[in-house]
């Protein structure tokens, strides 16, 4: 898998190279070191002048030594290898997710992903070490091994180079085969397991509030049930496959002894080398019965990269333009013109457009509010304008339609604070720089002033460096809402979209975080997207949104960026 | 063989004693690595006489026929024992591995959120505890193979040519040595490099999560500098780690193969002197020279499969420590954790104080402490009063909310219209029994909550937490997690019809995918519906329950509530006009 993608640069490749040399090499010493003493007993017995076997006791030693120095340098320059290669796919992967976020990527659930993106990335690492370095080596050990039997005696040869050749044929595929479904299964089982997992524990309390944590535990632990009778699967392939692998290995061991024998007998075979005959298959074997393991692991990585693929196959839903339009929709500086005309979206995989037939013009500096029940396609809307999503009709920004523009320049005008926006699991600050990586510190705490967190901010007693719990746990919905706000105003777009900016606060609140954000906004076109009627003169007008008509089975296919087709 | 394993022997054996047949499971590995060690001894001897017979006796192919059918029979028996037991390891390690997962996830709902990351938990248990396969499946038959074969070996050699066996006893005791001086250099950096694996899982979960984000400000592409960096850095401390760890798979290969040469110098220069002759001489020969690697294979293995299974092993430990942890209480006395001694190990033992003296005053032995059938006190009456008099919530490292006095009234429903962040769903969290106040005290009626049995105040109380649950499976099983007990079909349609969610065998995903926040907000409604319908409790909180409706579904939900309010005490955190309006009472603090 992979070849479009994972692009190795000549070095990962060479240091792969290199380890399957090595790997070959310290096989090869294995093979020589066996055939060598076995050729030396023997010769000694024969009683010779020790002379004559100077050579070979030599090589004996030589042999021992190489086998195991060999054996350490291959495994650290294939690690290595591989830790790179692995950097490279990890990256590529993530500049594929980049293009196809937030609405190219299917029903896969985030948790799903994030398994996707460690394990399969590291499975297909393991496919190269434990796949095709193993079976590089196999491959050349086997050949020479063939050969020096071959030259020894030609039916010993045969029968040796048969025996291997089943072993490599037979016991990979019969390890492969019967895994294949198995395997498949244990990737969704645990990408399932493991979302069950963590939605348990998260609705700890709840559950057993309710009296059924049990009941809800039961249900995970089916889970479990799968993914335990997956792995029983897999079992007994593994042992077949050894199996078939050590019954060849009696095969060329038993057809050597019986060849060489005749020879012997037959004269045409020189009794010393009968011993080598015999040792050579068991020496060459100890590779070949390493690849049943090595096919498994090739299986694994097989589906994890055809998993893989489908993230980076996946069409983008908003190509960027092959030769976007210099982005410039106000000369004079300033928020741009907005001209919306006869707007349908419809998302990827929907049937029916989320928004249909939408007219509205926003002047330069404007205050719009676009007010509408669930599923009337607001947050489409604000996906829209943010480049995320194709549409139809006509979308203009300073007279030219968006589609001509690239996504990443629209974005640098068009801000969005959505009701889902991310806090990520690193400082305050930090969280906040994303918008304004250059932002003083009292940048910061002025947009936090903004949002209306001063007296949280004050309250913290690590300030700007208190850390953000996981997925901002430690932060309530509204602080979150406002935390998202401050970071909008510290990017300080000309045209600003809020998506529901007063979900999660009280009515004081929310209109004191609006007013003063209406006032920092001061100049800005702002666009604010809401269900329920905003307070009295933080906007400049009201436009109302009505749902597309047959009314769509969804309220707010939106609101979740990750799951872009609801059913319906 | 426990000299091998530089890790705390305790670990190997609580993970045993987990194991359920586990001893029955060593025990076919012994029997089956003796039965292997016959094989490999029987197949060296019939190999190195059918040599000898044929080079230095100058036997005939037919005189010696029966041997090579009864190398072929001995060799045919090795591959179905190894594939037995390579199928049987599987199995045991999976059934370890099952009950090990129940048991952390059955710990872990006792045991307090804390701030526990839920994602890393659950790799935890998944990804952590397969990892143990290697352990079970390989490295445990190995280490048995490792002990019985080089015995069978040794026993061989010194009978046979005690030289080879010397050879042998000097060299193999090597591995293991250096095994365990290596494994303890790397253990700790092992372990270091889970967390590592498991912090950078992170990272890049919580970048994916938070990648619409990062589009939005332009800053994805970005992005890919800090991964490179993070992943730079873990090949780095990997490489590091591997290089040490090598080494013990270095001197392992170098014992192996210099004896292996060692040995065939000593036989061959022997043999020249003519300690060793006739077709017995050569067979003697042949047979420890086929031998000797044999005694060092299985130890190369369980070398190999040892640094394979430490991440296993690193990951049962985590576990371990979970299965540690002192459990929440679920029965009374809650007193003495609001007076903040209840941290830690200690809260284990206060609990059982507790419940002791719970015991002695109602004359019913300790069953308190878990049993939800032990009433202790009647459950609440009829639309009890809740007092909260003076009370204090703190989390660790912020600042205390403000104290608290509040009366909600009985019979009423009370709303709660206090500013984001002012406690309101630490208030209802309280009342189920998941927050101790620091100070003051929580009354239903005129008893305290402390001496209440808790499982008998939840199970009058129908709690809608603000985001509620949501599990693998249809809508209708989502709304059935209302009550232990399950619940009739026409009930549960009755609920779903109220609460105006969606289609009773929509599917749900765990994550809430497939359905919108509203809709999972209405599920979860359904479910507090259901809940009220079948237990009829006394006691209703409600968090935030219309924040993701709209006016007119918010309308037609409180309309299908208002009969469910009668006589019953609620509470409702929220700030929206609609709920306000259905209230006896607003309380802002």
């Amino acid at each position: 898998m992979g070849r479009p993608m994972v692009k190795l640069r000549n070095t990962i490749a060479l240091r792969l190279g290199l380890g399957a040399t090595l790997g070959a090499l310290a096989q090869v010493s294995a093979l020589a070191l066996l055939a060598v003493s076995g050729y030396l007993i023997s010769r000694a017995w024969e009683q010779p002048p020790i002379l004559y076997l100077m050579v070979a006791i030599t090589s004996v030693r030589l042999f021992g030594i190489s086998r195991g120095v060999l054996r350490y340098t291959e495994r650290l320059v294939s690690h290595d290898a591989a830790f790179r290669g692995l950097e490279r796919l990890r990256i590529a992967v993530w500049r594929k997710l980049v293009r196809l976020a937030p609405a190219g990527v299917p029903v896969w659930r985030t948790g799903d992903l994030q398994a996707r993106l460690v394990d399969d990335v590291d499975g297909v690492g393991d496919r190269w070490l434990r796949g095709a370095l193993p079976l590089a080596s196999a491959v050349i050990v086997s050949v020479c091994a063939v050969a020096l039997q071959t030259t020894l005696l030609p039916a010993a040869g045969i029968i040796l180079g048969a025996c291997l050749l089943a072993a490599a044929l037979v016991g990979p595929a019969l390890a492969t085969w019967s895994s294949r479904y198995a395997v498949r299964a244990t990737a969704r089982e645990r990408g399932d397991l493991t979302e069950g997992v963590r939605a348990c524990l998260h609705g700890r309390e709840e559950l057993v509030a309710a009296g059924t944590d049990t009941a809800a535990l039961e249900r995970v632990l089916e889970g479990d049930d799968r993914l335990r009778r997956a792995h029983a699967r897999i079992a007994w392939t593994t042992g077949l496959g050894e199996a078939a692998g050590l019954l060849a290995l009696a095969f060329a061991l038993v057809g050597a002894l019986a060849a060489g024998i005749a020879a012997v007998a037959a004269g045409t075979l020189d009794g010393v080398l009968l011993a080598v005959v015999a040792l050579v298959p068991l020496a060459a074997f100890e590779s070949v019965l390493a690849l049943p393991a090595a096919a498994q692991q090739t299986a694994v990585a097989k589906a994890c990269g055809r998993r893989l693929l489908e993230i980076t196959q996946a069409p983008e839903p908003r190509p960027d333009p092959v030769e976007p339009m210099e982005y410039e929709p106000n000369p004079l500086g300033g928020p741009p013109f907005i001209e919306i005309k006869r707007l349908a979206v419809t998302w990827p995989g929907a049937e029916s457009p989320a928004l249909h037939g939408f007219d509205l013009t926003v002047q330069p500096g404007e205050r719009v509010a676009v007010m509408g029940p669930s599923g009337s396609g607001k947050s489409t809307l604000a996906a829209a304008l943010m480049g995320f999503l194709p549409y139809e009709g006509s979308l203009r920004f300073g007279g030219v339609e968006l589609a001509e523009y690239d996504g990443d320049d629209i974005r640098r005008t068009v801000g969005l604070c959505s009701q889902d926006a991310h806090v990520f699991d690193t400082t305050l600050a930090e969280n906040l720089r994303l918008a304004r990586p250059s932002a003083a510190d009292e940048d910061l705490a002025r947009a936090l002033r903004w949002a209306g967190l001063r007296d949280w901010l004050d309250a913290l007693p690590d300030g700007l460096r208190t850390r953000l719990g996981e997925h901002g746990r430690a932060v309530s919905g509204g602080e979150r809402g406002r935390i998202a706000l401050a970071r909008c105003l510290l990017a300080d777009r000309e045209v600003l979209v809020l998506d529901e900016p007063d979900a999660h606060l009280d009515a004081a609140t929310a209109e004191r975080v609006l007013r003063t954000a209406a006032a920092a906004l001061e100049g800005k076109t702002t666009i604010v997207i809401t269900h329920r009627p905003l307070p009295d003169g933080i906007v400049d007008r009201v436009v109302h949104l009505r749902a597309p008509v047959p009314t769509p089975r969804r309220d707010a296919p939106d609101n979740r960026l990750f799951s872009v087709a609801p059913p319906g | 063989m426990t000299t091998l394993a530089p890790r705390p022997a305790n670990v190997d054996r609580r993970l045993l004693h987990r194991a359920r047949g586990a001893t029955l499971f060593i025990g076919v590995c012994a029997a089956l690595g003796v039965a292997r060690t016959a094989c490999v001894v029987a197949g060296a001897w019939l190999t190195a006489s059918l040599i000898a017979g044929a080079f230095a006796g100058g036997r005939s192919v037919d005189s010696l026929t029966p041997q090579l059918i009864a190398l072929a029979a001995v060799l045919t028996l090795r591959a179905l024992l190894a594939s037995v037991q390579e199928a049987a390891a599987h199995r045991a390690g999976a059934v370890v591995k099952s009950g090990l997962r129940r048991q952390a996830l059955e710990r872990l709902m006792r045991l307090p959120s804390g701030n526990r990351h839920t994602g890393e938990t659950a790799a935890l248990l998944v990804r952590g505890i397969d990892a143990l396969d290697d352990y079970f499946a390989r490295y445990l038959p190995q280490l048995v193979l490792a002990v019985v074969v080089p015995v069978g070996v040794l026993v061989v050699m010194l009978v046979a040519y005690p030289p080879a066996a010397l050879i042998v006893l000097i060299t193999l005791p090597l591995i293991p040595l250096f095994g365990v001086l290596i494994g303890r250099y790397t253990r700790t950096r092992a372990e270091r490099q889970w967390a590592s694996t498991s912090h950078l899982a992170h990272h890049f979960a919580d970048l994916v999560a938070g990648l619409p984000t990062l589009k939005a400000f332009g800053r994805a592409s970005k992005q890919v500098g800090a991964i490179e960096v993070t992943t730079g850095a873990y090949r780095r401390r990997s490489m590091s780690l591997l290089r040490v760890a090598f080494c013990s798979a270095l001197v392992l290969e170098l014992a192996a193969s210099l004896s292996v040469a060692v040995l065939a110098v000593t036989v061959g220069i022997d043999l020249v002197e003519g300690g060793m002759t006739g077709e017995a001489g050569l067979r003697t020969a042949l047979l420890v020279l086929i031998l000797a690697p044999e005694a060092y294979l299985p130890l190369r293995n369980v070398g190999a499969h040892y640094h394979a299974s430490a991440e296993g092993l690193a990951a049962a430990e985590k576990v371990f420590a979970i299965l540690a942890e002192a459990p929440e209480r679920t029965g009374a006395a809650l007193e003495e954790e609001a007076s903040g001694q209840g941290a830690g190990g200690r809260s284990q033992r206060a609990g059982r104080r507790s419940a002791a003296a719970l015991g002695q005053r109602t004359g019913k032995g300790s069953a308190a402490l878990t049993s939800s059938a032990a009433l202790s006190h009647p459950p609440l009456g009829r639309a009890p009063t809740i007092m909260f008099r003076r009370t204090v919530f703190a989390y660790p490292g912020r600042q205390p909310l403000p104290e608290l006095s509040l009366t909600i009234p009985a019979g009423r429903t009370t709303v709660l219209t206090a500013r984001s962040g002012a406690g309101k769903s630490t208030l209802m969290a309280s009342l189920v029994g998941f927050r101790q106040p620091v100070s003051g005290s929580i009354a239903f009626d005129d008893t305290e909550l402390s001496g209440l049995d808790l499982a008998a105040v939840r199970r009058s109380i129908a709690w809608l937490p603000q985001r509620p649950v949501l599990i693998d499976g249809t809508v209708a099983e989502n709304v059935r997690l209302a009550v232990p007990d399950g619940a009739s079909d026409p009930a549960v349609a009755k609920a779903i019809a109220a609460a105006h969610a969606p289609a009773a065998t929509r599917t749900v995903s765990a994550d809430g995918s497939g359905l919108s926040a509203g809709e999972a907000a209405r599920v979860g409604l359904a479910r507090f519906l259901l809940r009220v319908d079948l237990l009829d409790p006394p006691v209703l909180l409600l968090d935030e329950p219309t924040a993701h409706l709209d006016t007119d579904t918010e309308q037609a939900v409180l309309d299908a509530f208002a009969p469910y309010r009668d006589q019953r005490t609620v509470l409702i955190a929220s700030h929206r006009p609609a709920v306000r309006a259905i209230a006896d009472r607003e309380v802002d603090w």
